[in-house]
């Protein structure tokens, strides 16, 4: 039966529950709630339904309080305490609150769990902000959308950058697609102001470059700055060193161009360069200046001409469609398909084509001398690899603690729960602090990264910025990254214990089983994953250290190497260089010889000239260095038949050849000393340009090339004409090193006055070439080292709570008489496990991708099982020491304390 | 349905203008609106109260307690010289607003 007084009274206590209701307040509700009462009593409704009628005609008590309150606060919010925060789930800073007191209580797993998730965010955040700077190389030009590259293959040669002179206006005036064209190439010149001379790096472009690119000027005006071919813009460094902090602009500088001192007048000071750009130079002068450069006009076809620059061309609607690619090839058919059917080459193998110069960076095509070098995507996708597992690592780790810790709060959320917790709350609980922990390990994230970034910058060779972090894209990721690891880490204490029922916690009979699947599977991937870098750094190691010992097949201690800067064109200075050196050094107790050369040695690269022999239809390429007769002795390279070049011979300087054991093998001679090239191969070069060459001497095979690169077939030639001498290289005496250099010094005064001297120790050279892989040592051993750290971290958690779960169990088993073996045994068996299945999963992994990076190298060390056993050896001997540190303790433990634990 | 923007700016001024006809209780009030909007201003009852309260405090109208024949506490309220000056105010604007709207709305046709 409804009693109306009743319903009033509970009402009215509803109302009061909340504070902002005043008794004058309550009053007036009640009289309108009657009044509306007797309204629907009225319209014929029973008692019952005539009060829920009025009661929900009143309105939600909560709603008009609320309103109330606004009334009478004065918070700027107007919110009530009994609303929650918009945005926020309820009781979000209780759950904090909890959260740091848990950091608190138990400062070891806190900071093992936040710095583990801190140095793999760190580590990420490097990683992609590196991949980024990869995939936004060459953006930064406005038009960067409409820029492309002339791209030009001929006949068999793979498709390379380099374009002749009269290309980009033949292209321009045939192609309407085709908006602009600029001509860009660069090479060292002396550059010279008063008696300061320095080697430059300088760039020749068409003055539509400052159109076409996003080179804007900080002083001086873009649309003259190259329109008269004596101007020069000059980057801020180069103002710098010549004009320190003067004016430059309207000033002259002299630059030695083919043997001759050209004066240009300063028209402009470039802004700095980003320095993801392909496009580099430290100065810039008119395109036209190469007529000088090559001693050449240019006039004759574009077929003939030299090709040795890069031609960009600005598109108007940015696309290159299967209509422009088959114009290009009637182009290339038109222009170019005489010759090569003269040198029976098929215009179809042939091709003229662009490329967009955003791919260039990451792209294919190499070679470009007037471009940076292109850059390996593989290069990229390893680091991000490596980062993504190693992030995974820290992820695993986090989840793992995570995990384990949360089991030993069952008796909090039963009693949580028995206090009116819902499942809700108490899933919202751990997440919310698990979210509370990562964001900590996410800002100390940023903290470890922007520490750690001027190392990063020297491994990799980049220049980034702490700025570069805090980029949208990279924040979004990271933040989303953070969010997902803390969601993975929490979600699973949350759902599992919000489950239990809280009369059976606190009765001690919920429990959850001995066993944590999950955690063991964790740390077996904890350790495949530390297994597998270690192998990888043991690999690296071994196989540095291999080429560090090679036998090269020459000396290169005390070699000291001078270049001539005679480069491959112009006046022979290198020859007279080299010839005024040896009589200056001849007779002097310091050097024991002096040779030149037209390459170095081997600086990571093959520096010979590349030409090809054609021996039963194969083309087969040769490479070409043009050496002195004392370059055998300098170098200490024996000569296993024949002789060596003589100033004796005069036809030593025009066709006598050595060629080295490679030569011999792969042209299959059997009496090499005495042949003619044309009695076993054809040259494919046109008439007048072939090797007309006698081979004189066979020398023992030397690494002339990488050791990435198999030893190739190899021609010294003495002759004038096919190469120039580059570097003068001088043997020293072990003692006479510091007196030889200030020999060289004074001997190029006298030499090239006007050009600065620069030495290099060829071993510092040979030590260099190597220096990318030393780099990737040193970022797979560092992985090692944090996967090895965090793998023990995760271990050592789950040990300690493994034994807290189990106190009770050593204590009855010490009690009934079980060693400390045997209690040992019983814990740690188990982590072996793991860790042999760890072992398992990591060793046919490792093998795969290290015997692929082993590839690179035609000297390998060999993927042994020694290298496999030992990293096995490692994790399990780290395992056990992390494991014993906790069970040896569980082990000696007093068993009536532990029996006497909870 | 009248938004709930526009219900809480024609609040005051609906209220004061019912107040300016003479001294009333909050349930009448209410009446009187839903009344004259024929329900096209959805206010839930309760919501009123605690405007009276803030426009009491603003000095615009003020309250006293009496009891009605039923025996029932009723608060009656009253519009004050200050109120009297807002909805004048509040007049001077709507009016201003609803010529502005008529003479832009013009040419459209009307409800009939």
């Amino acid at each position: 039966m409804f009693d109306l007084k009743r319903a009033i009274q509970e009402w009215k206590r509803g109302l009061r529950r909340i504070e902002s209701f005043e008794d004058g307040y309550i009053i007036e509700l009640e009289s309108h709630l009657l009044d509306e009462f007797d309204v629907q009593k009225r319209s014929g409704l029973s008692d019952e339904e005539a009060f829920a009628k009025a009661a929900a005609l009143v309105g939600r008590p909560e709603s008009i309080a609320s309103d109330y309150f606004k009334t009478n606060t004065r918070s700027l919010s107007g919110r009530p305490p009994w609303e929650s925060r918009r945005f926020l789930p309820a009781l979000f800073w209780n759950y904090s609150k909890i959260a740091f007191r848990k950091l608190r209580r138990q400062k070891v797993y806190s900071f093992i769990n936040i710095a583990g998730l801190a140095v793999g965010l760190a580590f990420f955040l490097l990683v992609i902000s590196y991949v980024r700077d990869e995939l936004l190389f060459d953006r930064f030009h406005a038009g960067s959308d409409r820029i492309f590259q002339v791209l030009i293959k001929i006949g068999p040669f793979a498709a390379g950058t380099s374009t002749s002179p009269p290309m980009a206006e033949a292209l321009t005036s045939e192609f309407p697609e085709i908006r602009r064209s600029v001509r860009f190439w660069r090479m060292d010149h002396a550059v010279g102001r008063g008696d300061k001379i320095l080697m430059q790096d300088v760039g020749y472009a068409d003055q539509t470059l400052f159109d076409v690119f996003s080179f804007p000027l900080e002083k001086g005006n873009e649309a003259q700055a190259l329109n008269s071919p004596d101007k020069v813009v000059l980057g801020r460094e180069a103002v710098l060193r010549f004009f320190g902090n003067q004016d430059p602009l309207g000033q002259i500088i002299s630059i030695n161009i083919n043997e001759k001192k050209k004066d240009f007048q300063v028209s402009g000071v470039l802004k700095d360069i980003p320095r993801n750009s392909s496009l580099r130079f430290e100065l810039l002068i008119p395109f036209d200046n190469v007529k000088l450069t090559f001693d050449m006009a240019f006039e004759d076809s574009l077929v003939t001409a030299p090709m040795f620059h890069a031609t960009f061309l600005e598109l108007h609607d940015g696309r290159e469609d299967k209509a422009l690619k088959e114009k290009f090839q009637a182009f290339l058919d038109r222009h170019y398909g005489d010759d090569l059917r003269k040198y029976k080459l098929d215009p179809k193998d042939s091709m003229i084509g662009l490329q967009k110069f955003t791919e260039y960076h990451l792209g294919d095509v190499r070679g470009s001398a007037a471009l940076e070098p292109s850059s390996r995507p593989a290069n990229s996708l390893i680091l991000a690899g490596i980062a993504l597992l190693t992030l995974l690592l820290a992820c695993f780790n986090y989840m793992n603690l995570s995990i384990g810790q949360s089991l030993c709060r069952i008796k909090e959320v039963g009693v949580r729960k028995t206090s009116g917790a819902s499942r809700i709350h108490i899933i919202r609980q751990f997440l919310t602090e698990s979210l509370v922990l990562s964001l900590l390990a996410l800002a100390l994230g940023f903290l470890l990264a922007a520490m750690f970034l001027p190392r990063f910058n020297t491994f990799t060779g980049r220049s980034l910025s702490i700025s570069f972090f805090l980029q949208g894209p990279n924040i979004l990721l990271i933040v989303v990254l953070t969010l997902f690891v803390s969601l993975a880490a929490g979600s699973y204490p949350a759902l599992v214990l919000s489950r239990l029922n809280p009369t059976q916690i606190l009765r001690n009979k919920a429990g959850l089983g001995g066993t944590n699947i999950l955690g063991r599977i964790l740390v077996v991937f904890q350790f495949g994953i530390s297994i597998f870098f270690v192998i990888g750094t043991l690999v690296m190691i071994g196989q540095l250290r291999l080429i560090e010992t090679q036998d090269l097949g020459y000396d290169p201690k005390n070699v000291i190497m001078v270049p001539t800067y005679s480069f491959w064109f112009g006046a022979d200075s290198g020859e007279k260089t080299l010839e005024i050196f040896k009589n200056e050094l001849r007779s002097r107790p310091q050097i024991l010889s002096v040779s030149g050369a037209s390459g170095t040695l081997n600086a990571g690269w093959n520096p010979s000239w590349i030409a090809p022999l054609i021996k039963d239809g194969e083309e087969i390429r040769i490479s070409l260095f043009r050496v002195d007769p004392d370059f055998l002795r300098t170098m200490g390279i024996v000569l296993v038949q024949g002789r060596n070049f003589s100033p004796d011979y005069p036809t030593d300087r025009t066709e006598s050849v050595l060629v080295n054991e490679a030569f011999v093998l792969r042209f299959g001679l059997r009496d090499p000393v005495g042949k003619r090239f044309s009695d076993f191969a054809q040259d494919p070069r046109p008439p007048g340009s072939e090797f007309k060459a006698v081979i004189i001497g066979v020398v023992k095979d030397y690494r002339f090339a990488s050791l990435r690169e198999e030893i190739g077939p190899l021609v010294l030639s003495c002759n004038a004409n096919e190469e120039r001498f580059l570097y003068v290289l001088a043997k020293a005496t072990p003692e006479g090193v510091p007196g030889a250099i200030s020999l060289l010094r004074s001997t190029w005064a006298k030499v090239q006055p006007d050009k600065p001297f620069h030495y290099y120790f060829l071993e510092d050279i040979l030590a260099g070439q190597y220096e990318r892989e030393r780099n990737w040592g040193n970022i797979v051993g560092f992985s090692a080292g944090f996967a090895v750290f965090i793998a023990c971290i995760g271990l050592f958690g789950l040990t300690s709570l493994t034994i807290a779960r189990r106190t009770k169990e050593i204590g009855i088993r010490k009690v009934l008489g079980s060693s400390i073996g045997g209690i040992l045994a019983l814990v740690n068996r188990d982590f072996f496990i793991s860790i042999a299945a760890a072992n398992v999963i990591a060793w046919p992994a490792a093998y795969f991708v290290m015997g692929g990076w082993l590839r690179n190298f035609t000297v390998r060390t060999s993927l042994g099982a020694g290298t496999f056993l030992l990293a096995a050896f490692l994790a399990v001997a780290v395992a056990f020491l992390t494991v014993s540190f906790k069970s040896v303790k569980a082990a000696l433990d007093d068993p009536v304390e532990s029996l006497r634990y909870e | 349905m009248i938004s709930k923007a526009l219900t809480a700016a024609s609040t005051k001024p609906i209220i004061l203008t019912i107040l300016k006809e003479g001294e009333d209780y909050g349930y009448n009030i209410i009446q009187r609106v839903k009344d004259l909007s024929k329900g096209s201003l959805e206010w839930s009852d309760g919501m009123l109260y605690p405007v009276l309260q803030r426009m009491e405090k603003e000095g615009l109208i003020v309250s006293r307690w009496n009891i009605s024949k039923e025996g029932r506490h009723r608060k009656y309220y009253k519009i004050t010289e200050e109120g009297r000056k807002e909805l004048e105010t509040e007049m001077n604007q709507w009016g201003d607003i609803i010529g502005a709207l008529s003479k832009l709305w013009k040419p459209l046709p009307t409800a009939e």
